[in-house]
């Protein structure tokens, strides 16, 4: 007899129906014995991504945050600093025209 | 007792000179580190040549012509690589981060040279807040009733 599935061990992700926007801000303090091709890899597989200041992006991605977080951190150096938070528009700066272009189009206006 | 001082002040000198080494040495962190240093390590053999060692006449000033020919041959170098490979010159420990990440957007990513030559622009005037926008209509609406 099969087991029914919520007795499966292994827990499905949590795909979200459209994407969501994520701002990820980092401080990379390892030196470089320490690998971070795949790290931006994983920010660069996402659906879209934007990135026009040094050390933050805005990814759009379907999965939760619960799942996100794990999957970025686990590329980074412990001694490194992350932060991811959803990312939610309008907003404000000193940007070239193609980031307002891209922020205008991808980001929900939420407040 | 004064042998005993003469030791200590030994010592003490030989590690002023050690910690001192390894302060130069740690500050290196670029190839423009390291030519400085090389420089560093010629203005000591000319120095040692010239005054510190006890060498015969001749010998100091082909010492001496023998330390300037390596300095001129220093800055000729890095001129040239002023001039034609600045980066290579500045490229440190962590470049390879700012190399590795490619800016722009998914559907127009740009290299980092391109982005520090693109001009930013404040906030356009489409990215007014919501509540401002309804206060704006609200406005236009009044003034229409009127």
């Amino acid at each position: 007899m099969s087991n029914p599935s919520f007795l499966s061990p292994v827990a499905t992700p949590v795909r979200l129906p459209t994407p969501c926007a994520y701002l990820v801000s980092y401080d990379l303090k390892s030196s470089n014995s320490f690998d971070y091709a795949p790290f931006f890899a994983e920010l660069q597989s996402s659906k879209d991504w934007f990135h026009y200041l040094t050390n933050t992006w805005i990814i759009l991605r379907y999965e939760t945050l619960a799942e996100l977080g794990p999957l970025i951190t686990s590329k980074i150096h412990n001694q490194d600093r992350l932060l991811i938070t959803p990312a939610k528009g309008p907003a404000e700066g000193f940007l070239p025209p193609d980031a307002w272009t891209w922020l205008n189009t991808r980001l929900k206006r939420e407040w | 007792m004064v042998k005993d001082k003469m030791t200590n002040n030994q010592s003490e000198t030989f590690q002023r000179i050690l910690s001192a080494r390894e302060k130069i040495i740690s500050g290196i962190g670029t190839p423009l580190g390291f030519f400085v240093l090389a420089l560093l390590i010629i203005e000591g053999f000319l120095w040692g040549a010239g005054s510190a060692f006890d060498l015969p006449v001749e010998v100091r000033i082909r010492a001496l012509w023998v330390g300037v020919g390596l300095f001129v041959l220093v800055l000729f170098v890095v001129v040239i690589l002023v001039v034609f490979f600045p980066k290579n010159l500045v490229f440190s420990e962590k470049s390879h981060l700012q190399a590795m990440a490619i800016y722009g957007a998914k559907d127009l990513p740009i290299s980092e040279l391109l982005i520090d030559n693109t001009p930013s622009v404040s906030t356009p005037q489409q990215n007014l807040s919501i509540a401002q926008i309804s206060i704006s209509a609200n406005e236009v609406e009044g003034g229409q009733n009127e």
